[in-house]
């Protein structure tokens, strides 16, 4: 058995599907996006080809494709910097919390197990001007003075939008917290208290710092999913009122099959994949510090 | 001659060994290709049973004694816009494909449904692939249309297999190209101004006939905390036909809008399209338009009116149904009535927005073109559609139906056919179906900034003489 798995030959052909399919299913549907990006197809019939002329449009003329990054950028800077950290505190607390740990861990994660659809259009509602509960609730606390159009106005839909991505991600922010904690040994906690620690120094120097390894995990999570946020956006406001809250992913759907520009919307997914590579590679970069054991 | 023999058989067992490998490797591969054949396959049916899109297969119990043996089973495909299989104008069509396929057991016709948006994304799926369905609906405007004549997908009908159909005249004009039919129309829509009559009573309000009473009205309902008027402009279909109506009633012409498409003149220099695009914004800014309407989709605009938290709704006359829809409340249902769009001094009411909208096209690469055909004509005998979409309150069918007035049509049927029998003037094809689907995008957005305030009347026109120029 040892002699057949050491042999070369054995090896290429177990990792040969995974690999396969890898090629097939990745890498020449991007290749083949890279070579419709260079024409104008137009999804039916017969297309010229264009050279780079859609990847330049992109690059310096599209707004929107910009305007759709930036809000990626802005949803991820929220997360990282306000749903993070509070996800942490709430993961702290949680464990804490004694008997009611297992409630308060079922309650958190309840918005990260219903359907996004559900929960993007139970935000619409609440957001909805006329019957939304929202305004609602300010007509009744006496605040009717500031009831907004909070999704048809264009400088407040994209922080609803993302107050909203941040709720239905909370659930997974803090399990993953609430994971580590988990992980690390109570002699760490005990060795601590003995040191004379208290509760803030016991946390900032001691557990946070042994989040780390959860934290890049986090972190990457979190970095995905803005980058690829599209379903919340679809179903709340399609990227309208004029685009202010375009996200990439919706912006190439839309382009693709609402305008039917095939070719420059797979130019645009080409660019976007670029862009995350780089991402990626920062982030290995940043990331490549170790922790250490414990 | 030892030695020799021996390297033979060394050859003979370094043969062994490389065919032993090959056969290894070659059994591998094999493997590797089935499992990667069945995991399509799987993956081919999982979606399509998860897709949700609905088939529904129509079959009529095969009995013997009626299926010839001359007749062969045949199977067509059915690819409809109308997913509501259970109301409307799409039970009306599935109503008809039930009947149809119990007349003749031989014939089943396999129906997928999508709403709008879906199906035109899927049938240029269809298209690229060359699948057409045997029978698709088609729109006949250029966005939809042109590209599938252009590239050969559609059958060249015969108009005169249809002439006892009693077709409006005109009604075809847009599924033609060079003279040629590509499909054939199944409704005839227009744009009214549905109102709700109670919160005009209840407010000692009278209906707007005239553009400046329009606005005077939205100020006073807005005074009041009521929703003056709602549409569906998140997906923005509803506000260019808006605007054509705007445009004729400054300056007393649809065809100007359809002259600029074709390239005779702009629309930014003109003052009479300017005062069109002023008048709408003038609307937005004293917020005549619903609160939260930019972001309203088509069942949230239709909900504000049915509700009677929206006191005009401005939306297509497929909506007749409203008048008998169960899910709203009965004191709105009973009040709904319809208008033109408010009059000038130059466009008056019987000059409407109307085109001739969905409709039916054969696939050219059809196995069964006669049995599709065959069902079309069948489709469109007056007593099957026109007839049934009539009394069914589900539309304006784009055949003649004055036979078939019962007398039993609700106040706000009435009303639309009035509206539709008076027509003076119409719009023909709504100009952001006049293009491509790049263009149609531009125009809508720009429709969509113009509401929403976000640019003046002046940089509306220049958007709009942007996307003009996609077209050329």
């Amino acid at each position: 058995m040892h002699k057949l798995l050491s042999s070369r030959i054995t090896i290429f052909w177990l990792v040969a599907p995974s690999l396969l399919l890898f090629l097939v299913m990745i890498c020449l549907p991007i290749a083949m996006s890279g070579y419709y990006g260079m024409t104008n197809w137009r999804g039916v019939g017969s297309y010229d080809f264009i050279g780079l002329a859609n990847y330049s449009k992109i690059l310096f003329h599209d707004e929107v494709f910009w305007r759709s990054l930036w809000n990626a950028l802005l949803l991820l800077a929220a997360t990282l910097l306000i749903q993070h950290p509070i996800a942490l505190l709430f993961s702290i607390l949680v464990t804490n919390a004694g008997r009611f740990e297992k409630f308060f861990r079922t309650i958190f994660f309840i918005p990260a197990v219903i359907s996004i659809v559900v929960t993007s259009k139970m935000w619409v509602s609440v957001f909805h001007p006329n019957f939304g509960m929202l305004n609602k609730l300010l007509d009744g606390v006496g605040l009717s003075a500031l009831k907004q159009d909070w999704l048809g106005d264009p400088k407040l839909a994209i922080w609803c939008i993302i107050v909203v991505v941040m709720w239905q991600g909370f659930g997974y922010a803090l399990l993953l917290y609430y994971a580590g904690l988990q992980g690390i040994p109570k002699d760490l906690y005990e060795a601590a208290e003995l040191d004379g620690a208290g509760r803030v120094t016991l946390y900032t120097k001691v557990v946070i710092p042994l989040l780390t390894p959860m934290v890049r995990v986090a972190v990457v999570i979190a970095v995905t999913a803005c980058l690829k946020q599209m379903e919340t956006i679809f179903l709340m406001t399609n990227g309208g009122p004029a685009n202010t809250t375009q996200f990439v992913g919706n912006y190439i759907y839309k382009t693709a099959f609402s305008s039917s520009l095939y070719g420059y919307g797979n130019a645009i997914s080409v660019i976007f994949v670029i862009i995350c590579l780089i991402i990626t590679v920062i982030m290995n970069k940043l990331f490549s510090k170790d922790v250490g054991e414990f | 001659m030892g030695a020799d023999q021996g390297m033979i058989l060394l050859k003979q067992k370094k043969g062994g060994v490389t065919m032993k490998r090959m056969l290894i490797s070659i059994v591998a591969m094999i493997m590797v290709f089935t499992l990667a054949a069945c995991g399509s396959n799987n993956n081919n049916n999982s979606s399509s049973s998860s897709s949700p899109s609905k088939e529904v297969v129509s079959e009529a119990p095969a009995t013997t004694e009626a299926a010839t043996p001359a007749d062969e089973p045949i199977t067509l495909k059915f690819f409809t816009a109308l997913a509501d299989r259970a109301n409307g104008a799409g039970k009306v069509e599935q109503d008809i494909i039930d009947a149809y396929t119990k007349e003749n057991p031989n014939i089943k016709i396999e129906v997928e449904a999508l709403q709008d948006e879906p199906y035109k994304a899927k049938i240029k799926v269809y298209a690229s692939t060359d699948a057409i369905p045997d029978i698709i609906q088609s729109w006949g405007q250029t966005s939809f249309i042109k590209p599938l004549i252009d590239n050969n997908m559609l059958l060249e009908l015969n108009a005169g297999d249809f002439a006892d159909n009693n077709f409006v005249p005109g009604a075809m004009d847009g599924f033609m190209q060079e003279g040629k039919v590509y499909g054939l129309p199944r409704s005839a829509d227009f744009l009214v101004l549905y109102y709700n009559k109670k919160i005009f009573d209840d407010n000692s309000l009278s209906v707007p006939t005239t553009l400046p009473e329009l606005l005077e009205v939205s100020k006073k309902l807005r005074a009041k905390g009521i929703n003056p008027i709602t549409t569906n402009a998140m997906e923005g279909w509803s506000l260019p036909i808006w605007f054509e109506y705007a445009a004729q009633r400054e300056n007393g012409d649809f065809n100007k809008i359809d002259n600029v498409l074709k390239g005779q003149g702009t629309f930014s220099g003109d003052a009479d399209f300017l005062a069109a695009a002023k008048d709408l914004q003038e609307l937005a800014a004293n917020k005549a338009l619903a609160d939260g309407f930019l972001t309203a989709d088509y069942g949230t605009s239709r909900n504000l009116f049915g509700q009677g938290q929206a006191a005009m709704f401005v939306m297509g006359n497929w909506e007749a149904g409203m008048a008998t829809d169960e899910n709203f409340p009965e004191e709105v249902r009973k009040n709904i009535g319809a208008i033109s769009y408010p009059t000038s001094d130059k466009g008056k009411a019987t000059d409407v927005a109307v085109w001739f909208g969905g409709g039916y096209s054969v696939s050219k690469n059809s196995k069964h073109p006669e049995a599709a055909i065959a069902f079309l004509k069948y489709f469109f005998k007056p007593e099957n559609w026109a007839k049934q979409v009539w009394q069914g309150g589900a539309g304006t069918p784009a055949q003649s139906f004055t036979d078939y007035l019962t007398g039993q049509e609700s106040t706000l049927q009435k009303q639309l056919v009035d509206i539709f029998g008076s027509i003076t003037s119409s719009s023909g094809t709504p100009m952001h179906d006049m293009g491509t689907d790049e263009f149609k995008t531009k125009v809508m957005e720009a429709h969509q900034k113009l509401f929403g305030k976000q640019v003046s009347p002046e940089d509306f026109l220049k958007e709009l003489d942007a996307a003009v120029a996609l077209l050329k």
